[in-house]
């Protein structure tokens, strides 16, 4: 008889998930119609449901202190909404140093800084930005945010084709939120540590780091540190010479 | 409440009905059967003003309104049905218009004006159909015929005779011989039935916009809050609407006046005064402004009465519709959008990048209100290296073991970069910046003050 073999190759196995693609398992990242922008960073997008930051969601970076590099996370997807939309910083803790927008080759033209007075006013103002469409996206920083102004944020983010993120201190982090991408940024030499602790899919278990070009890194590879200057004789030269080169700088 | 003319009740609110008031009885009567009633004279002039609101406000439908006796308004909507989507539709928003402006209005809507006017002014008899709209000829004949004949006011002094002969409404009165009824009666009452049935042309003078817009509006109370002034400033908002659309113009600036209670002596208004970036002669938007406006607004003394004034019109433009609607919105949506921020935030607080040709990060950081219009920078100098973050004001690092310290020791990265500018005006700034890193591996940018008693500031963050 000149039956078949029944055994199941690897393509035979990959062509029938991709015959039930609407069938999601909990292992998998969702595959969803909506929209996403590449974040810029391969490690994250591979991370990301539709391998990207969702449009017309609310997004929560969770930073452990400003300054950490959050920044240039968005630099590249910020780089291609401000080619030609506007995007909206709502109560940034700092002043934004347009200079840093215009060597990142983000468009600084179209950068929009609002001070609200109140928090109130800083919901208000992201909210009719986002009711308008008329903005690419919209940064918001806030502290304390109450859940009903979440859920209103995210209600808002969901009619427009407006990007969203609302970063937050990362005691934030237990608290539970409409948002549907949730990340936690803490600092790392030469670029970021990521952990995202809420997405569609299965739970993340380890922190990604993310390099980041810009974020400034020593220049020289740092020596391992000399304890007992008399016993080491035969020191070479060179590394005295970068050592007393730090001192002098420090 | 009760409105009285030459001592007789006039019109009275419910709450008066119910305590038994009732319409022909004297003053002194309802101060006797109801004491807490307020009793106020009719004022004819205050009517006229009204009238005269009304008119103003439903130009935004059509050009062609005149004002017709027995207190009422004639539109002519002809040309304006398609536009507002059908006489149902129109008639809606001609009596949402009304009512915004705080009256109530019966409305007839007839082929003829005349026919309009009578339906509009007929209190219908419980054995006649209700509505007071129609829509073709043969029906508003139908329903003429049923009015009685008191509603034409030359009518009015043969009521009596034209009773007796069994004349009561108007079917009756046309079936009666022309040339006899021309002898016996008013050659007015022949005219007016001949137009409102159709069969004489009606001409009227309508109004004339007057060429510069400024409206009134006294407020029922003293108010002291600037938010229960909205209700009295949209009215006006929606006269001036009215306005603009009859004159097709748009309105780039105008002013509310807040005019306040004369005590000892003269308080001036408080005035409001709102500029537009984009002409507009939308109701919604300018009334979401003024609401903005309003609730940032302090009131020093309660307000008695409220003035718009146009201050600068433009031509209207005609929307520039594009095939597909562009994602991101038009530019009249973004400068919606900033006027409504600006309203509410203040001008100094929305803000876009305006770079100074400056070494210095504090002066070429500078950010100027996005509403104003200016030239473009001229700076297209990039420098590699800056931090997102600036320091409002750069803060003064402490020392611990010869070392920068904020939140941890601080390790030099990379530097110095040296920046000497400002020396021409006295502000001169002589640093050295240096790129620090923390133990956290969170990274700074801070500067060495080159002065005699050298100091680390700590300018900006790594973001």
């Amino acid at each position: 008889m000149l039956t078949p073999p029944l055994t199941i190759t690897a393509a035979a196995a990959q062509a029938g998930r991709l015959a039930m693609r609407d069938v999601w398992r909990a292992s998998e990242l969702a595959i969803s119609r909506s929209t996403t922008c590449s974040t810029g960073h391969e490690l994250l997008d591979s991370e990301l449901p539709n391998q990207g930051w969702p449009r017309s969601a609310l997004i929560e970076l969770l930073v452990q202190q400003h300054g950490i590099g959050e920044m240039q996370l968005l630099k590249p997807v910020l780089a291609s909404l401000a080619a030609r939309q506007r995007v909206a910083l709502v109560q940034p803790p700092y002043l934004p140093h347009a200079m840093a927008c215009r060597a990142w080759q983000v468009n600084d033209r179209n950068l929009l800084w609002l001070k609200p007075a109140s928090s109130a006013d800083a919901l208000w103002s992201a909210e009719q930005i986002l009711k308008n469409g008329s903005c690419g996206a919209v940064l918001l920083w806030q502290a304390n945010v109450r859940p009903e102004a979440l859920r209103r944020l995210n209600l808002a983010a969901q009619s427009t084709d407006t990007w969203l993120w609302l970063l937050r201190p990362i005691a934030a982090a237990a608290d539970a939120s409409p948002s549907p991408l949730r990340m936690t940024l803490r600092p790392a030499a030469g670029g970021i540590s990521v952990d995202i602790i809420k997405r569609k899919g299965p739970h993340c278990d380890q922190p990604l780091f993310i390099p980041l070009d810009d974020m400034p890194v020593p220049l020289h590879i740092p020596q391992p540190a000399i304890d007992d200057h008399e016993t080491d004789v035969k020191r070479p030269p060179a590394v005295v010479a970068a050592r007393s080169a730090t001192t002098v700088l420090v | 409440m009760v409105v009285v003319e030459h001592g007789l009740v006039l019109a009275m609110s419910r709450q008066a009905a119910q305590a038994g008031v009732r319409l022909g009885m004297r003053g002194g009567g309802v101060a006797a059967i109801a004491p807490d009633t307020t009793v106020l004279e009719r004022a004819a002039d205050k009517e006229d003003q009204a009238l005269e609101a009304i008119a103003t406000a439903l130009m935004q439908y059509t050009p062609d309104i005149t004002y017709q006796p027995d207190w009422s308004l004639l539109l002519d909507v002809s040309a304006s049905l398609t536009l507002f989507k059908g006489p149902h539709a129109l008639c809606l928003r001609v009596l949402r218009s009304v009512a915004a402006l705080g009256f109530t209005l019966q409305l007839g809507a007839a082929p003829t004006a005349e026919g309009a006017w009578l339906l509009a002014r007929n209190a219908p008899r419980k054995d006649q159909p209700k509505g007071r709209r129609v829509a073709s000829m043969e029906r508003l004949q139908q329903r003429l015929n049923q009015l009685p004949c008191e509603l034409i006011p030359a009518a009015v002094p043969f009521h009596g005779w034209l009773t007796d002969i069994g004349a009561r409404d108007l079917g009756a009165l046309r079936r009666l011989p022309r040339a006899g009824l021309l002898r016996r009666t008013d050659k007015h009452l022949l005219a007016t039935l001949d137009r409102a049935y159709g069969e004489a042309p009606e001409m009227f003078e309508w109004i004339k916009p007057p060429l510069h817009f400024s409206a009134r509006i006294e407020t029922f109370e003293r108010v002291e809050h600037a938010d229960a002034l909205l209700h009295g400033a949209s009215s006006l908002i929606l006269q001036l609407v009215g306005w603009l659309t009859a004159m097709q113009q748009a309105v780039r600036a105008f002013t509310l006046y807040l005019e306040h209670e004369r005590g000892r002596s003269a308080v001036a208004p408080t005035t409001l005064e709102i500029m537009l970036a984009e002409p507009a002669w939308h109701e919604s938007h300018l009334v979401r402004l003024l609401k903005e406006r309003l609730g940032k607004l302090e009131l020093h003394a309660p307000v008695i009465a409220l003035r718009l004034e146009a201050v600068k019109i433009e031509a209207m433009l005609p929307p520039n519709a594009s095939l597909f609607p562009e994602p991101g919105g038009t530019p009249q949506d973004y400068h919606r959008l900033l006027e409504l921020l600006t309203a509410r935030l203040g001008a100094d607080n929305v803000l876009t990048p305006a770079s100074v040709d400056d070494y210095r990060p504090e002066i070429c950081n500078t950010w100027l209100p996005a509403a104003t219009r200016r030239p473009k920078a001229q700076l297209d100098e990039v420098f590699d290296g800056r931090p997102f973050w600036l320091l409002p004001k750069p803060i003064a690092l402490l020392m611990r073991d010869n070392r920068p310290f904020y939140g941890s020791a601080l390790k030099i990265l990379s530097g110095p970069e040296r920046l000497e500018a400002g020396w021409w005006n006295d502000k001169t700034a002589a640093r050295d910046y240096f790129v620090a890193q923390g133990s956290d591996a969170s990274c700074y940018w801070i500067y060495l003050e080159r002065t005699t008693d050298a100091r680390w500031f700590l300018h900006g963050l790594y973001a």
